[in-house]
């Protein structure tokens, strides 16, 4: 163990099989740096009813807005998103700042194995 | 640390007065002063001081309540020299008039007609650009508007 504090909060990271598209973090971001696309899809199961559930289709995160305040993280009632500790993503044009729905697993994934 | 701090509320009329008294007791420094827009409850403004001790480090927050519609208490600035800055950007972003001072010019808007952080000043940006937040077209919900912006900002053209 080091004494040097770890860059924990260097990016936010999405698991998107647990994210549901319920809009929350979206609603709340501070900077409307979240954008999420999604579709309605009916599952139907044996012994059950049809339901509806909506399908994620893109989720991105404009880190040339995000303030890394944490709040997205706060409110995802599905635990869908969290902190990791990559900081290294410049980007040489301002529409490269924004991250999509691979991105952000990615950046789960890489973080998973690095620790 | 954070420690709870003393919060003294007084009338406009004792407002000068009751920093004078903290003052002679040592809390002679300006650290900030501001105003909190209260409109939504109470149709008034709170301007808010808060007063320090430069050697404990003592303080003080006193603050006083004004009418919303013609903010006016009578200026710090004479007694506090560090007032004078915070009393023209409070006069700036909040519309609140101290009188007996010299003129608060403003330090960062062309005109005095706007006060940018009342909560009843429209915030354009967040009514041009379209909310990411926004329910899709579903229609199986009522269209929520943004927090903070408020449904009379809205143009028919929007
Ligand atoms: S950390 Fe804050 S600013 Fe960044 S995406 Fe989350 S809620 Fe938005
Ligand atoms: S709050 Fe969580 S579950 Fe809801 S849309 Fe955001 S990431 Fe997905």
């Amino acid at each position: 163990m080091t004494s040097e504090p770890s860059p924990r909060r260097g990016v936010i990271a999405l698991i998107p099989d647990a994210c549901t598209s319920c809009m929350l973090c979206v609603k709340e971001c501070p900077t409307w740096c979240i954008e999420l696309d999604s579709h309605p899809e009916q599952i139907e199961e044996l012994g059950a009813r049809p339901r509806t559930v909506n399908v994620l289709d893109d989720f991105r995160i404009d880190y040339g807005l995000c303030m890394y305040c944490g709040i997205c993280i706060e409110v995802c009632p599905f635990d869908a998103l969290e902190w990791k500790p990559d900081f290294n993503y410049p980007a040489s044009t301002r529409s490269g700042l924004s991250q999509d729905t691979q991105q952000l697993a990615r950046w789960l994934a890489e973080s998973a194995s690095d620790s | 640390m954070i420690t709870e701090q003393e919060v003294v509320s007084v009338a406009p009329t004792a407002w000068v007065e009751t920093c004078a008294s903290f003052a002679e007791r040592g809390l002679g420094v300006v650290d900030w002063l501001t105003a909190i827009d209260r409109e939504s409850e109470l149709d008034a403004l709170d301007v808010v001081v808060c007063l320090v001790n430069p050697g404990s480090g003592d303080c003080v927050i006193v603050t006083c309540r004004v009418d919303a519609n013609s903010p006016r208490v009578d200026s710090l600035a004479l007694m506090f020299r560090g007032a004078e800055w915070h009393e023209r950007e409070t006069a700036e972003m909040f519309g609140v008039e101290f009188t007996g001072r010299e003129s608060t010019e403003p330090l960062l808007l062309r005109s005095a007609d706007r006060t940018p952080l009342r909560k009843s000043s429209p915030l354009e940006a967040r009514v041009e650009t379209p909310w990411p937040g926004a329910d899709s077209d579903s229609g199986r919900r009522r269209r929520k508007l943004p927090p903070g912006v408020r449904v009379e900002w809205i143009t028919d053209d929007q």
